[in-house]
């Protein structure tokens, strides 16, 4: 049982980075980015290749410590963001969601057929877990855990601090009303850039807590279910725009889908169909929430521009 | 190597079905649907649950039998049922909302998830095929094409005409392409909006259907094909510019030429350099790049202003 809560909090705490991320370019300045999942396998990738040691057939094996991981990580995701977004954001909403999808894909192809990168679909396993030997060997789960969570705090209060200085209410302002951010003289390409990329960051950060956590991951690891399809999910739940429900969001989904996984094994329901039913249910939910409550189940006034006349115009509702 | 580039043309066809069923959606709600490559999947899907029903028969030329024809055609039928179902339910709301973009593209993205699983869920993650057995090629001097791919080309062919016909000629067609323009005008000329996107979504899903059932007799089925081809048909739409269906058809066969025939320019071309790529798996990658360089290019597309003007 506490083996198991062990197990919850690692993996919340990684969600929940990755929700963090999201929730910035999503909740604040509203870009749709849907490559979640392949930002987060590049974070995961590139961490391990860092970290991990030497192995015959791919690159990889520096044998840095985890710190460094993380940084690797959190600087190839940024990259990648900062290209696609070079690439298609001062384009029209839908081109940015669909290239964001593409790159997604891309990253998943590449993944899977490039050996010498990622040893293809055969993964790469022996991933050290840091501080696993801290509370003795038994609880290398727990140590871990009060890591992500030391790792997700810092990043939780890291942007608490930026939405809230004028950096960040430029942010919502491009959300809520992007002409009226651009008749203010404020360049909105540029700040919507810099978003992408800190979130980008963030959740390469997340995709690198993931993989430290699991020990072996390969391209299947950061399916677009399970890395793209969930975070929007805990966003959406947790109210976008706000951080704290994203934190509360990534743990109480992450929970509810892990135990469901427990109490299926008592349906008179053949085993290879279970996922399909929990992605079909979260599909259900995510629809539901859009179609009757769509500010989300903790939701977000308008920060700065609060206009009623606005609403009837722009994009400039609130999700 | 000529071999790849008749696969490309069929493959081509396949695609500007599909991207015409997103194209039309893209013309009136200015949405790209991501869940069309899946619609595409729950086409073919239905029409080969009818198959197992409805006794294939024979045609003298073809492998197939008129089963598949009216496979099809109840494919088609419920299909547009379906997707007219979806958008009444869950799009036209966000419309009466003004709803921003936002609220369009997930839900899309949520219906793309639910509607894989509903396709994993009854016919299962194996691969299938509409027609048993070893189908006859023709021969033409080095050539093989089989008599089912030449019937995917023609119709194809026919299908875009009287599209375009439609479009174009018809007074149903000519109200569409005035609510695209300026809904509100069209209002006060007396075109009810709600019909024109009843009639929109009708023609998406029809389109889709016959898309994913070529697909499905021309190569086979499988769960995740409309998602695999979903990057080719957005270059196709986005190339092809809105509603404009030729242009879609066009920028349709460049897309599935470049994925059979240029992979394979590529493949002997890293072979020879000394780069060890399999390009087969990047075939996905090819669209999504050239969706890049359009973007970046020329975002309205190629073909846009020489049909409708926005």
């Amino acid at each position: 049982m506490l083996a198991y809560i062990a197990a919850i909090i690692c993996m919340g705490a990684a969600y929940s980075i990755i929700t963090l991320g999201f929730n910035l370019q999503w909740g604040y300045t509203g870009l749709f980015n849907l490559s979640v999942f392949g930002l987060a396998a590049a974070g995961g990738y590139t961490s391990v290749i860092l970290t991990s040691q030497p192995a015959m057939g791919r690159i990889g094996g520096f044998g840095m410590p985890f710190i460094i991981g993380l940084i690797g990580a959190a600087i190839v995701a940024g990259i990648i963001g900062g290209l696609i977004g070079l690439a298609t954001l001062h384009l029209e909403f839908g081109f940015f969601a669909i290239s964001t999808l593409g790159l997604g894909m891309t990253i998943q192809t590449l993944l899977r057929n490039e050996q010498w990168l990622s040893n293809g679909v055969w993964g790469i396993g022996g991933i050290n877990k840091p501080l696993s030997g801290l509370l003795g060997s038994g609880l290398s789960n727990w140590s871990y855990g009060i890591l992500a969570l030391i790792i997700m705090l810092i990043i939780y209060f890291l942007l608490e601090r930026i939405v809230k200085s004028p950096w960040g209410r430029i942010q919502m302002a491009i959300k809520e009303d992007e002409n009226l951010t651009e008749m203010l003289g404020k360049d909105v390409f540029f700040y919507r850039i810099q978003s992408l990329i800190l979130g980008s960051m963030i959740m390469g950060i997340g995709g690198a807590v993931f993989a430290h956590y699991q020990g072996y991951i390969n391209p299947d690891s950061y399916t677009d279910i399970m890395m793209c399809f969930l975070p929007l999910l805990m966003v959406v739940a947790g109210g976008t725009g706000n951080n704290k429900g994203s934190i509360v969001g990534a743990f109480v989904i992450w929970s509810a889908w892990s135990l469901s996984e427990l109490f299926a094994g008592y349906l008179p329901i053949s085993s290879t169909k279970i996922p399909h039913i929990r992605t079909l249910v979260v599909g259900l939910i995510i629809i539901a929430i859009l179609r009757w409550r769509p500010t989300g189940l903790i939701g977000r006034k308008m920060a700065v521009s609060s206009s009623s006349t606005s609403r009837k115009i722009g994009p400039a509702q609130n999700l | 190597m000529i071999g790849s580039i008749i696969d490309g043309i069929i493959l081509g066809c396949i695609i500007t079905l599909g991207g015409l069923g997103i194209s039309y959606i893209v013309l009136l709600q200015n949405y790209f649907n991501f869940t069309g490559g899946t619609f595409f999947t729950l086409g073919a899907y239905i029409a080969y649950t009818f198959l197992a029903i409805i006794p294939m028969g024979s045609l003298p030329f073809f492998s197939f039998g008129p089963g598949l024809i009216v496979s099809l055609l109840i494919s088609m039928a419920l299909m547009a049922l379906i997707m007219t179902v979806i958008d009444k339910i869950l799009y036209q709301p966000l419309r009466d909302r003004n709803s921003p973009f936002m609220f369009f593209y997930l839900t899309a993205f949520g219906m793309l998830f639910v509607l894989r699983s509903i396709i994993y869920l009854i016919w299962g993650p194996q691969l299938k095929n509409y027609i048993s057995g070893v189908r006859e090629n023709l021969h033409f001097g080095g050539i093989n094409i089989s008599p089912d791919e030449i019937f995917v080309v023609i119709a194809t062919i026919i299908i875009v005409a009287i599209v375009y016909y439609f479009q174009y000629h018809t007074k149903l067609g000519k109200a569409m392409l005035a609510t695209a323009n300026n809904p509100r005008l069209a209002e006060i000329s007396g075109i009810k909006n709600k019909h024109i996107h009843t009639t929109v979504t009708i023609i998406a899903g029809i389109l889709t259907a016959t898309g994913g059932v070529f697909y499905g007799l021309a190569i086979q089925l499988r769960p995740i094909m409309g998602f695999t081809l979903l990057m080719a048909m957005f270059f196709a739409v986005v190339t092809g510019g809105d509603g404009a269906i030729l242009g879609t058809f066009g920028a349709g066969l460049i897309i599935g030429i470049t994925q059979e025939f240029g992979t394979k320019v590529l493949q002997i071309l890293f072979d020879n350099v000394g780069l060890q790529i399999e390009m087969s798996g990047y075939k996905q990658v090819i669209a999504f790049l050239l969706l890049i360089i359009i973007l970046t290019t020329k975002p309205k597309g190629i073909f846009q202003g020489t049909i409708l003007e926005r």
